[in-house]
């Protein structure tokens, strides 16, 4: 499911009738695609190795918008993409008149300050179309702006949770401009400039026009164009905005389903998953940062939580939430919020913490070509071959063990790194053992032991009745501190809690779980798989 | 058998009350040691019905407004026709909800100025900055509606309103006070909403402004600088919040005294964590002034979707939030609350007003409304740290503890045997850490038996891990040691009170401590303080006194620890009072006071004769005896003026003087009745404002004519206003005038005084360098500049300015304003001017029948004249208070002399209300006005 808008519209309508101010991308935005491929065709800029100083400004930026450019070309020529009675020419391009689209956005005011939502066979347009001067406002308008309407054109099979996002930008983008157009009248004057440079091409002969909306985004003062540019190329490089609108009203928003299943993935995670996911933290858990922590902290604008520099910093996969809390001396729910928050922008994931105990296995959605861009990189980072390293883990495999090949202390460092990388591009997943309390459906043919238990241990299980025969025919049952202990973790032996979570939740120490499982090993399976919860591939 | 049980058989009926809602009977704040007498000596105790289900017992402090029953009682008393006579008793039990009131209440709204306001997350339609606004609005509006409490009873207190907007990024050069001192009311919330609005649109477009600059700045790099220092830990961020209430707290003191005090901060809850050291000191201060701190938190949107909807970074730290409103008894509320508060039901009071009037004593929930988070934490383990016997009556040390932060979670009635009352107070220490305080007494109170105590903290696990297991171990970071002797030194400070209020409560049980020495009754000082700096401040007997009496040292011994607590500490056990006071200055004053002797040294201002006739004589007189010499004094506070032997109670008298400025701290056991106090102090008080200082001849021919003119219209003003019965009166030939002026605003933070940076030689004015640089950020400010420009005929020497500058003065003593600080050519004069609400301009009503007089709040406003400057770059500027810098003229001359007079009013709402000749220039002013007004009063002078 592609998530990427397939344009961005502003119409305004008022008393001068309805206008389509600006589209991007329009029509001839393939056609500069090639112009720009053309002229970048004599210098390989992917592989060039001359210094950066020899670049001018200029090519650089050139050369940004060829990196998009080039990717926006290759999903035109996807074969796939090709439809036909549609309204997307090419499946990427809207095939619509202009003058449609001005009617069919420019809404009645009565539609005005509401969702907005307008499927045309395969186009769904989205939008929160608005009043230009709020209820309460007790300004009386001069210009003669009535309402106005950023809209999306979005893929026909877009899901409508991904609908519902697009409306909320839309909302985001339609209240902060008229908060603008109210403080200092910037709507108004952008739509003035934008006229003006129409009339200039009115002005010219037919055959000499070139198309406005190139001309606007070329005008630097016509801000509103540039805005959109700017929404739209995040929306469809990043899935991410962040954008000042006249350099003063924030819009910081996020597609988590485009966030999340970056182009290079081989796989597709749903928003259902993300959200599983983030509801899944528990005490026990710790988080990975996806990217450098450099990075991000340099991503945090002036109006983050200073807490979260403060998490971040001390973020570490070998520690566990409120270890964390304690070390950045803040309240837990507030890590867990903040943590919460950055796996929703896809700056982190949730993972149990790093320790030789866990077992690893290769991901169902690992890169195994040994030349692709993730090898590559991998190799910078860890100076290793992916395939390699991949294969240590085809079978689960206990990092320990990893360790007693690597022995030396250097080495635990390197493997840690590996992990974490590894973990961080989604190439391993973590098995965890979950145990079964095994009930026969028939008696069991020896005769229960009679042992001798206490009122306690007694009442204790009688709580599990159709089990008490099957515990009693243990051995181990007959030490009664080892049936007392086992009897506390039985309501966990269903399935539902891998040995971590009954070691959180019974405050226990793994030997001695592992111990007490051993002793009653006839009346428990053991099953490793991963943690349903923070999956990212049980759907 | 127990008194109940006597009741219950003698027929009558005994019903549990629910809830009571308790007031102060004066217009002092209820002390929190008259709230937990009143409580404890009502428990459990069966009490008569009487008409309007006032509850029997009268006591001193405490009045019942009203008392809630359960349905089925209420209906029950209802059937009575004669409820005199109806066999019912009432009884307040363990679980009663109680609620205290009070007459005035006085809140500090600090609106949290951040760029994330703008930004469209948190509402359906609007920016963050609008919502602000209104929200702010409503809450006003929300406070000053009509707060039935009962079917029966509504309550109606005044309500004292200031509004900050506090601004961390950036100094925008508005003024930050939309609001000072009003007194809300429902009839004038319109007019001071409306003037709100307008100050708050000032305020954002200029906010505006600076923060479009800084975005454009930034635009072109890919990252803000983040306030992140370089270490690491703590981002300098952290202080931000600490600043807010700080500056909260300031504009706290200019509210009337006797107001409940509140800080209300609007915010989108975006905040650091302050590091642990801060923390605690924030949390003290505010809990020595009984200041509860209120949130009301913008960004909650969506309940359970924390991630989703905010914009990347931003989110709200409500979970510390509700730390810090718990922990200073105050409470958060959301926006969703205020915008509700229109939809409810007008019936009870609404929940602003339950937050923010309502004074709990038991909390209903400690740990505030429950967490409602989709995840699950770690629970809380409790862990017991200690236990031991404290000598002191329960009702004493839960008023301490109570003043401490600490709140009642439950209590526990043992009735069996000798009867035991265990009562569990805890406070909120962290976030997720508390500290429980079981007081195990015998019940009723004993003075005479032991109180146990038993101290617990519950925490989660790694939290006490650290604390207490890893004591004495070193921690992995920083601030988790920093965390842990924190927490071992509030513990220690536990003790450390208990041992000073065993010490205090001690007065009235040994006759030694309370029978004055005779070598100390001729006026002899108890104590000396070394002298020299170097020396260790612990006081010595007095050289004068004999060091071998046994009951002398014993009397000093009690006496010894009254001088050594920190002043800031004092309202743990004392209730503190303040007089400020102008002492008249020394005369004549020296002309080196405006400019530089021939050694470029400047004379400052003083007042030592008046500040010895107080402290030597006057104080030396009133006091029971002599602690400190000019520092600290005791009086006694006998029941029935003296007559009896043995004193009730005592006051310590503290003295901090510092030129002219003279201020007076009064402290009170706690405990003592607030009757008595203010009798005390209002005595004190009108003994200051009547001592004379004679002026002799010789001096009075120095008196320029308008001095004395200045005697007459003093006079007049005197009259009119009926101020603080200051008059001059002329006996013979020798003329007295007032030793001292009373200031109400606390001048000591407000007095703008310039540091030692600006030694009379550098060449540009003086730049803003404040000693108090929260005074500079609230007060209004305006600075004249008059060039002078060098003439071929006459040649000007800054002699020539001070002479301007001493006329200036003079000009404004005979307005009356007071010299208040003069050092090394600065000079701070000071008045204060009553404002009212309507324009006087207008003619309304007299003063004198007025009975709104006592909302009447005043405006302190200082004339500061700096020394006489020579301007090099020959460049005049004119600063306007909005910061526009108009270039008067350019001239080419090298050398050009400059006065410069800055006039610096505190923003106070409403008109200056004056009937004096000399002030009527600046009558009718609102606080803004004023500073523009002397400008043109001193334009005559200076050409």
């Amino acid at each position: 499911m592609n998530v990427d808008p397939l344009a961005v519209y502003f119409v305004t309508s008022g008393a001068a009738g309805n206008a389509l101010l600006f589209k991007y991308p329009h029509e001839n935005e393939k056609e500069e695609c090639f112009e720009v491929l053309e002229e970048t065709e004599n210098i390989d800029y992917e592989n060039c190795e001359l210094p950066v100083s020899l670049f001018d400004d200029f090519r650089i930026e050139r050369y940004k918008q060829f990196l998009i450019l080039k990717d926006c070309l290759k999903q035109v020529n996807d074969p796939n993409r090709l439809k036909s009675a549609s309204n997307l020419r090419q499946g990427r391009t809207v095939d619509i008149e202009d003058i449609t689209i001005e009617h069919l956005l420019a809404v009645n005011n009565l539609l005005c300050n509401n969702k907005f939502e307008l499927k045309i066979s395969d186009v769904i347009f989205v939008g929160f179309p608005i009043l230009a001067l709020p209820e309460h406002s007790t300004r009386k308008d001069s210009t003669s702006l009535m309402s106005f309407h950023i809209a999306f054109a979005l893929n026909g099979n877009s899901s409508s949770h991904i609908i519902e996002l697009y409306q909320e930008l839309s909302r985001r983008l339609a209240v902060s401009l008229r908060f603008e157009q109210e403080r200092c009248n910037y709507l108004s004057d952008q739509k003035n400039l934008i006229w003006a440079i129409r009339d200039e091409i009115d002005n010219v002969p037919e055959d000499q026009r070139e198309c406005p909306f190139r001309l606007i985004l070329q005008d630097d003062k016509c801000t509103i164009a540039l805005l959109l540019r700017e929404v739209y190329l995040g929306l469809c490089n990043t899935g991410i905005v962040e954008v000042r609108v006249n350099n003063l009203v924030r819009v910081s928003f996020c597609i988590p389903e485009k966030v999340h299943n970056p182009s290079q993935q081989n796989f597709v995670i749903s928003f259902s998953q993300i959200e599983r996911h983030i509801n899944s933290i528990r005490p026990y858990h710790s988080f990975i940062i996806t990217e450098k922590k450099e990075d991000l902290l340099q991503k945090l604008q002036p109006e983050a939580n200073p807490n979260l520099v403060r998490i971040i910093k001390v973020a570490n996969v070998t520690k566990s939430l409120p270890e964390l809390a304690n070390l950045a001396d803040l309240p837990i729910q507030h890590v867990f919020d903040s943590v919460a928050h950055l796996v929703y922008w896809g700056k982190a994931l949730v993972i149990y913490p790093l320790c030789e105990h866990n077992v690893y296995c290769v991901s169902p959605s690992a890169d195994c070509r040994p030349n692709s861009t993730l090898a590559d990189s991998f190799f910078d980072e860890c100076k290793r071959k992916l395939p390699d390293v991949l294969s240590q883990f085809s079978l689960p495999t206990r990092v320990g063990d990893l360790f007693s090949v690597f022995n030396k202390r250097q080495q635990k460092m390197q493997i840690t790194e590996i992990i974490k990388w590894l973990l961080r591009h989604k190439q391993i997943i973590q098995h965890h053992t979950y145990v079964y309390l095994e009930k026969y459906d028939e008696k069991p043919k020896t005769n229960p032991i009679s042992i001798e238990v206490n009122d306690s241990i007694n009442e204790e299980l009688n709580k599990y009745p159709d089990i008490k025969d099957i515990l009693q025919s243990c051995p181990a049952a007959q030490n009664e501190e080892d049936l007392k202990l086992f009897l506390s973790i039985v309501p966990h032996l269903n399935g539902e809690h891998h040995i971590e979570d009954i070691m959180y939740r019974e405050n226990m120490k793994r030997s001695t779980i592992l111990t007490i499982l051993d002793k009653f090993r006839d009346v428990v399976c053991v099953n490793e798989r991963e943690d349903a919860g923070i999956s990212y591939w049980i759907s | 058998m127990s008194e109940s049980e006597k009741i219950e058989k003698s027929g009558y009926k005994i019903i549990d009350v629910q809830e009571v809602y308790a007031k102060s009977r004066h217009e002092y704040p209820l002390s929190r040691n008259a709230a937990v007498y009143w409580y404890f000596n009502n428990l459990n105790k069966p009490l008569p019905l009487t008409t309007d289900a006032m509850l029997g017992a009268v006591d001193e402090e405490v009045e019942i407004l009203s008392i809630g029953l359960s349905k089925v009682h209420e209906d029950e008393i209802a059937n009575h026709e004669d409820i005199e006579n109806a066999s019912i008793h009432l009884k307040i039990i363990p679980s009663t909800k109680i609620t205290f009131l009070s007459n005035f209440y006085k809140f500090v709204i600090v609106l949290d100025m951040k760029p994330s306001l703008f930004s469209s997350v948190r509402s359906e339609s609007d920016l963050g900055v609008n919502e602000m606004i209104r929200t702010v609005i409503g809450v006003i509006k929300s406070l000053v509606s009509s707060c039935p409490i009962s079917s029966k009873v509504s309550f109606s207190p005044k309500v004292y309103i200031t509004v900050l907007a506090f601004c961390p990024h950036c100094k925008p050069l508005v003024s930050q006070v939309l609001l000072q001192g009003v007194c809300t009311t429902e009839t004038n919330i319109e007019e001071v909403t409306k003037s709100l609005k307008e100050q708050f649109d000032k305020f954002i477009s200029n906010f505006i402004e600076v923060r479009c600059l800084i975005n454009e700045e930034y635009n072109g790099q890919d990252s803000f600088p983040l306030d992140v220092d370089q270490m690491g830990k703590v981002p300098h961020a952290s202080a931000h919040l600490i600043n807010m209430i700080t500056y909260g707290f300031f504009a706290m003191n200019l509210l009337p005294d006797v107001a409940s005090p509140g800080i209300v901060i609007v915010s989108d809850g975006v905040f650091s964590q302050p590091d642990p050291i801060n923390l605690d000191k924030l949390l003290t201060q505010l809990r020595n002034a009984s200041v509860r701190v209120f949130v009301i938190n913008m960004s909650e949107v969506n309940n359970g979707n924390p991630s989703s909807l905010n914009d990347f970074g931003v989110l709200s730290s409500s979970d510390f939030l509700h730390f810090l409103t718990t922990a200073t008894v105050g409470a958060c509320l959301s926006k969703r609350d205020i915008d509700l508060i229109d939809r409810t039901s007008k019936e009870t009071a609404n929940i602003c007003q339950k937050r923010l009037f309502f004074i709990r004593i038991q909390p209903l929930s400690l740990f505030g409304v429950v967490h409602q988070s989709k995840f699950e934490f770690p629970q809380l383990k409790k862990k017991y740290i200690e236990g031991f016997p404290v000598k002191v009556n329960a009702a004493e040390l839960i008023s301490v503890r109570l003043r401490e932060g600490y709140v009642i979670e439950r209590l526990q009635l043992i009735p069996k045997g000798e009867g035991q009352i265990n009562v569990y107070l805890s406070v909120p220490w962290r976030d997720s850490v508390k500290i429980a305080y079981i007081i195990r007494s015998p019940w009723p109170f004993n003075n005479n038996k032991s109180t146990y105590v038993d101290i617990s903290i519950e925490g989660n696990y790694s939290v006490l891990h650290d604390l207490i297991c890893a004591r004495n171990q070193a921690l992995p970071s920083k601030l988790l040691t920093l965390m842990k002797t924190q927490f071992w030194k509030h513990l220690a400070s536990l003790t450390e009170t208990d041992k000073l209020l065993l010490h205090f409560t001690s007065f009235l049980s040994n006759p030694i401590f309370f029978n004055i020495p005779n070598s100390l009754k001729q006026g002899v000082n108890l104590f000396d303080l070394a002298s020299h700096p170097n020396a260790s401040s612990t006081p010595q007997l007095s050289t004068q006194l004999n060091p071998n009496d046994v009951e002398l040292s014993e009397f000093a011994a009690f006496w010894e620890p009254t001088v050594m607590i920190d002043i800031r500490m004092w309202r743990k056990w004392l209730h503190v009072h303040q007089i400020i006071l102008v002492l008249e200055h020394e005369r004549p004053i020296a002309e080196n006071v405006y400019y530089p002797n021939a050694s470029g040294r400047y004379v400052s201002i003083t007042a030592r004769k008046a500040t010895t006739d107080i402290t030597l004589h006057f104080l030396g007189q009133y006091s029971s005896f002599v602690l400190v010499e000019s520092l600290s004094y005791i009086k006694f506070i006998y029941e029935d003026d003296e007559k009896s032997e043995k004193p009730c109670s005592f006051c310590v008298i503290k003295v901090a003087a510092n030129g002219p400025l003279f201020i007076l701290k009064l402290a009170f056991l706690g405990g003592t009745s607030s009757v008595i106090r203010h009798k005390t102090y209002n005595d004190l008080r009108m003994k200051l404002l009547n001592l004379k200082l004679p002026i002799s001849d010789s001096e009075r021919e120095n008196f320029s004519r308008s001095i004395q003119k200045q005697f007459r219209n003093d006079h007049s003003l005197n009259e009119s206003l009926g101020k603080t019965g200051k008059s001059r009166s002329r006996v013979g030939s020798a003329v007295e005038i007032n030793l001292c002026t009373q200031i109400k605003t606390p001048l000591q933070h407000a007095l703008v005084r310039y540091d030692d940076l600006f030694n009379g030689k550098s060449d540009s004015p003086p730049s803003a360098s404040l000693q108090s640089h929260l005074a500079l950020k609230y007060l209004l400010y305006r600075r004249n500049i008059w060039t002078i420009q060098p003439c071929s005929q006459y040649s000007l020497s800054s002699r020539s300015l001070g002479m301007i500058a001493s006329v200036l003065s003079k000009k404004r003593q005979n307005e009356g304003f007071k010299f208040a600080y003069g050092c090394q050519g600065f000079v701070n004069m000071v008045i204060e001017l009553d404002m009212t609400e309507k324009n006087s301009t207008i003619p309304s009503c007299s003063l004198e029948n007025d009975p709104r007089e006592n909302e009447l709040l005043s405006c302190l406003v200082q004339y500061v004249l700096l020394p006489p400057t020579s301007n090099m770059h020959g460049t005049s500027e004119r600063i306007s208070e909005n910061g526009e810098e108009e270039d008067n003229e350019n001239s080419e001359t090298d050398q050009e002399l400059q006065l410069i007079t800055e006039c610096w009013v505190e923003p106070q709402h409403g008109f200056v209300e004056t009937e004096d000749d000399e002030k009527q220039d600046l009558a009718g002013c609102t606080s803004q006005e004023i500073t523009k007004a002397v400008i043109p009063i001193d334009t005559p002078s200076v050409q």
